[in-house]
C-alpha cells in the first residue's frame, strides 16, 4: 500500500510538476486571483445590518477583553460597552446578536472563552423559553457567519444545523442574492469600530405597573437550552471563567409569540434555584428595577427592549458590578 | 446528487482526480464506482434497478453475438426490449394507465382500480433504458461487437456525466472511449471546464430566473391575458432550452474533462427553419435515437407518403409520451408530428408560391422569416408541454388572444411577475449574451477555440467574468429552493 502511495507521488511529481512548470504557474495565477475576487466579494455582499460587532470582536487580537456579554438582543441593546470601558475602564465586548438561542450562545461563549480568555462572563437568560426545535436558518446565520472557520465554527454548524449544513460553511450561497441590495456601506471598509452603535433611540412609554412573579414558582426550562445551558457552566468551570447569569428589564409581564411573561419569569426562578446549586451568580435585574431607578415610562424602546436611557441606567448598575468582580 | 449543488463541485474534482492518478487498467471501475456513487446519492434502491437492466442488456448482446440464428437474435433483442420496457412502463406509466383505466371504467358505472402502492419514478431511468436499449440493437445489427467485460458495460449504462439527463450515448461512440486510455491535458482540461461554467450559467443566471416569470404566469393562468402570457412561453421556450442545453454542456464538460467526448444534444435549435429541421437540433441525441431504432424500423419514408406520415406521426407521439406520462406530452409530441407532416405535404405549394412571387428564398429577410415562423409554432407547442393540463392549456391559448395589453411594458406590471426590474435587467441582458454566443455557434465560430488564442489577461477575465456572473447572479442557495433540472422527470 506504501508503495503504491509512494510510486503515485513520484508519477504525479514527474509529470505534474516537473512537466508542467509553466502550466503550474498560470493555474496558480488564476486560483490567486479566483481567491482574492472570492474573499473581496464575499465582503461586500455579506450582511453587514445586523451582526457587524460580533464580527469585529472576532477578528480582534486574542486576549482583547476582560467581560464578555453574550445572549440575545436584550443584552446587545441592553448593555453599552463603550460605557464600561469608558466610565470603568472594563474592557467588554457585547457579542449578541438577535433572537441569540443558548446553544448559539454556548458557541458564541466557547469561541470568546478560547480566544479571549475573559475573567467574567455575563450571558442573558431570555431565549431559555425557545422550544427544543427551534431553529431559524437566519439568526443562526446572524452569528455563525462571523465566526472565524475552525474548530468551534464546525462544532456549531454540525450540532445546531438540522439540514443544510453547507450555506453556513460557505455563506456565499445565501449572501450573493443581495447583490440587488448593496448600498455604498457595503463597499465601504469600516475603519473604527464603534461600540455604542447597538443602541435604540426610540422611546415606547409604559406605565411603572410591572410586578415580577413571585421567585418560588419555578417552570420547567425545555430541555435544549437547559442542556447548553449545563454545557455553559461546565465550560466556564473548566476554564476558570466567572459566569453571570442574569436578566435584562423589559416588560416580561407581555406575551411573546404566544408564550406568557409568567412562563418566562418562571424559568428564570427555576435558573435561580439551579444557580445556587452549581455555584454560579445569578442577578434577575427585574427583581432590581427600583434600585436600577428605572422608569418604565422613558426607559423602554419597545416592551421587549431598552433604548439609550434604559441601556445606559443597566450599563451602569453593570459597571459598578463587574468593577467589583474584576477588582476582587 | 444535482450538477448545481454543493456536492457534485466536491464529487467532481475529487473522482476527476482520482481518476488521472490512478492506473489506467482500474480507471473503469474507478468510474463506475463514482456513477453508482452518484446515482446512489438521489436513491440507493433504485441502483439494483439500473444494475439489472444492465445485467438483462449486457446477457442480450452476448447472446446475440453467440448466436447463429437470425430468428435466436430477434429473439433475445425482443426479450431485453420487452423486459427493459416493462420496467420503463411500470415505473413511468403504471400511474398514468390505471388513471386512463379508471376513466374509461368509470363512463361504463364498473369499480374502479385502486393500487395498494405508489410508484417513484427512477430518476433517469428514460435515459439509461434507452441507452442500454440502443446498445442491444447496436449489437444485433452489427454496428459493435458485444462488450465481454460487465463492468465495463456498466459503465457505459451508468457513466455519471450523462446518466440522468443525457446526451442518451451510442454504444459505437462511447464503448470505445471507456476502453481507450486517457491522459491528462490541460488544453482539454480547460475547455470542458469553459463549457461546465457555460452550462452552469445557462441554468443559474437563465433558466432559473425566467422559471420565476413563467411559474407565477402559469400557475396563475387564469389571472393573466395576452401579451403577459405569450411573454411567459416565450420565456419557457427560453428556460426549457437552456434547463436542458445546460445539463447536456455540464456532461459534455464534464466528460471531456476527463478525456471523453460525448455528442452533441443541441445545436441552437431556436435558429431552425422549418420544424423537421428544429428536431434535428434539438436533443439531438433522443430525436436520433428514434430515427434509428424506430423509425427507420418502421420503414421510416421508403415505403410511400402515407406510411412515411404514419410512422413520423407513431414517433412523435412516442416522443412525446417519453417525455412524460401525461397527455399533454402527448398532445405536444402529436402537435410537432401534425407541423412536419403539414410542412412536408405543403411543401410543393409553398414553393410554388414563392416562385411564382418571385420570392429570393436566401435573402436574409426571408430566412429570418423562416426561423421566427418556426419559433412561433415551437412555442405554441410549448404551451401544452409546460401548462398542468390540456384544459388549462387551452385556456391559455385563448387568453393569450383575448386582449393586446401592450401597456405592461410600460405600466411596471412587468415587473411584478416574478422578477423584480433589477432581475428582470439581469435576465434580458444574459438572454442578449445567450443570442451572441448562439450566432456565433451558427456562423460556424469555435468560441473555445477563439477564445484560447487570447491573451492571458483577455482569457482570464473572461473566465473570471463567467465564474462571478454565475456566484452573484445565480439562482441557486437557501433563498431560493433549487429547482430541479426539469428534464430528470423525463
Amino acid at each position: 500500500m506504501l508503495w503504491f502511495l509512494v510510486s503515485l507521488w513520484v508519477k504525479f511529481m514527474k509529470i505534474i510538476v516537473f512537466e508542467n512548470l509553466k502550466k503550474i504557474a498560470k493555474a496558480a495565477l488564476f486560483i490567486l486571483l479566483f481567491i482574492l475576487l472570492y474573499t473581496s466579494s464575499r465582503e461586500v455582499l455579506r450582511d453587514k445590518s445586523e451582526s457587524e460587532a460580533l464580527g469585529r470582536i472576532f477578528t480582534m487580537p486574542d486576549e482583547s477583553y476582560d467581560v464578555v456579554l453574550a445572549g440575545p438582543s436584550h443584552i446587545q441593546y441592553g448593555i453599552q460597552p463603550k460605557i464600561l470601558a469608558d466610565e470603568y475602564g472594563i474592557k467588554a465586548c457585547n457579542t449578541a446578536t438577535a433572537a441569540q438561542s443558548m446553544p448559539t450562545t454556548y458557541y458564541v461563549v466557547k469561541e470568546m472563552v478560547e480566544r479571549h480568555s475573559p475573567d467574567i462572563v455575563v450571558v442573558d437568560l431570555f431565549c431559555l423559553f425557545y422550544p427544543d426545535n427551534y431553529f431559524t436558518p437566519t439568526r443562526f446565520h446572524q452569528a455563525i457567519d462571523n465566526f472565524p472557520l475552525g474548530k468551534t465554527k464546525t462544532e456549531a454548524i454540525l450540532d445546531l444545523v438540522p439540514q443544510g449544513e453547507s450555506e453556513f460553511f460557505a455563506n456565499y450561497m445565501l449572501y450573493h442574492g443581495r447583490w440587488k441590495s448593496l448600498t455604498r456601506y457595503d463597499y465601504t471598509v469600516q475603519q473604527e469600530f464603534d461600540e455604542t452603535s447597538q443602541i435604540l433611540e426610540v422611546t415606547t412609554p409604559f406605565e411603572n405597573d410591572f410586578v415580577p412573579l413571585d421567585e418560588n414558582v419555578t417552570g420547567n426550562i425545555p430541555s435544549v437550552p437547559l442542556e447548553y445551558l449545563e454545557k455553559l457552566v461546565t465550560l466556564c468551570k473548566e476554564t476558570e471563567t466567572e459566569l453571570i447569569l442574569t436578566v435584562i428589564p423589559y416588560r416580561a409581564d407581555v406575551d411573546n409569540n404566544g408564550v406568557t411573561g409568567a412562563y418566562q419569569q418562571s424559568l428564570y426562578n427555576s435558573v435561580k434555584v439551579l444557580a445556587e446549586t452549581w455555584g454560579v451568580e445569578y442577578i434577575n435585574l427585574l427583581h432590581h428595577l427600583d434600585e436600577i431607578g428605572f422608569d418604565f415610562q422613558t426607559d423602554m424602546a419597545e416592551f421587549s427592549h431598552l433604548n439609550v436611557s434604559g441601556s445606559e441606567k443597566v450599563s451602569r448598575i453593570w459597571g459598578k458590578l463587574l468593577n467589583d468582580r474584576l477588582e476582587n | 446528487m444535482l450538477f448545481n449543488s454543493l456536492e457534485f463541485l466536491i464529487f467532481f474534482p475529487v473522482v476527476t482526480l482520482l481518476y488521472f492518478a490512478i492506473p489506467h487498467k482500474v480507471r473503469y471501475i474507478w468510474l463506475l464506482v463514482a456513477s453508482y456513487f452518484f446515482y446512489m446519492c438521489w436513491n440507493p434502491k433504485y441502483a439494483l434497478l439500473m444494475a439489472f437492466s444492465t445485467l438483462s442488456t449486457y446477457a442480450a448482446g452476448v447472446l446475440i453475438d453467440k448466436s447463429s440464428k437470425t430468428l435466436h437474435k430477434k429473439l433475445w433483442v425482443a426479450l431485453s426490449f420487452t423486459i427493459n420496457i416493462a420496467i420503463l412502463f411500470f415505473f413511468k406509466y403504471f400511474d398514468f394507465a390505471i388513471d386512463n383505466l379508471n376513466a374509461v371504467l368509470s363512463l361504463g358505472g364498473f369499480e374502479l382500480v385502486n393500487p395498494a402502492f405508489d410508484v417513484i419514478l427512477p430518476v433517469g431511468i428514460s435515459f439509461y433504458t434507452f441507452q442500454a436499449l440502443g446498445y442491444t440493437v447496436d449489437v444485433y445489427r452489427k454496428d459493435i461487437k458485444a462488450e465481454k467485460n460487465v463492468l465495463r458495460y456498466a459503465l457505459f449504462v451508468s457513466f455519471f456525466p450523462q446518466l440522468v439527463a443525457g446526451p442518451i450515448e451510442r454504444s459505437g461512440n462511447l464503448i470505445k472511449q471507456l476502453r481507450e486510455r486517457h491522459y491528462f491535458n490541460t488544453k482539454r482540461v480547460a475547455n470542458g471546464m469553459m463549457l461546465m461554467l457555460w452550462g452552469f450559467f445557462e441554468k443559474l443566471v437563465i433558466a432559473d430566473r425566467a422559471a420565476y416569470v413563467v411559474d407565477t404566469v402559469y400557475n396563475n393562468y387564469t389571472q393573466h391575458t395576452g401579451l403577459t402570457l405569450a411573454l411567459a412561453t416565450v420565456l419557457f421556450a427560453f428556460q426549457i432550452y437552456c434547463d436542458f442545453a445546460s445539463y447536456s454542456d455540464i456532461a459534455r464538460g464534464a466528460a471531456q474533462v476527463m478525456g471523453f467526448d460525448l455528442m452533441k444534444n443541441f445545436e441552437t435549435p431556436y435558429f431552425a427553419k422549418s420544424v423537421s429541421e428544429f428536431w434535428r437540433r434539438w436533443h439531438i441525441s433522443l430525436s436520433t435515437w428514434f430515427r434509428d431504432y424506430l423509425y427507420i424500423p418502421l420503414g421510416g419514408n421508403r415505403r410511400g407518403r402515407a406510411r412515411k406520415y404514419f410512422n413520423l406521426f407513431v414517433v412523435f407521439l412516442l416522443s412525446g409520451l417519453w417525455h412524460g406520462a401525461s397527455w399533454n406530452y402527448v398532445i405536444w409530441g402529436a402537435l410537432n408530428g401534425f407541423y412536419q407532416i403539414v410542412g412536408d405535404m405543403t411543401k410543393g405549394i409553398r414553393r410554388k408560391i414563392s416562385n411564382k412571387l418571385q420570392l429570393d428564398r436566401e435573402v436574409f429577410s426571408n430566412k429570418l422569416m423562416k426561423v421566427i415562423v418556426t419559433f412561433v409554432l415551437i412555442n405554441f407547442s410549448w404551451i401544452f408541454f409546460r401548462a398542468e393540463s390540456f384544459t388549462a392549456a387551452m385556456t391559455i391559448v385563448k387568453n393569450m388572444f383575448s386582449e393586446f395589453n401592450l401597456w405592461i411594458l410600460t405600466d411596471g406590471t412587468l415587473f411584478t411577475l416574478g422578477l423584480d426590474a433589477k432581475d428582470m435587467f439581469v435576465l434580458l441582458l444574459s438572454l442578449a449574451v445567450l443570442l451572441i454566443v448562439s450566432i456565433m455557434k451558427y456562423k460556424g465560430v469555435m468560441i473555445r477555440d477563439t477564445l484560447a488564442k487570447q491573451g492571458i489577461w483577455f482569457r482570464y477575465l473572461v473566465y473570471l467574468a463567467g465564474i462571478f456572473a454565475v456566484l452573484i447572479f445565480g439562482i441557486y442557495g437557501p433563498t431560493y429552493d433549487a429547482s430541479q433540472f426539469i428534464y430528470f422527470q423525463f
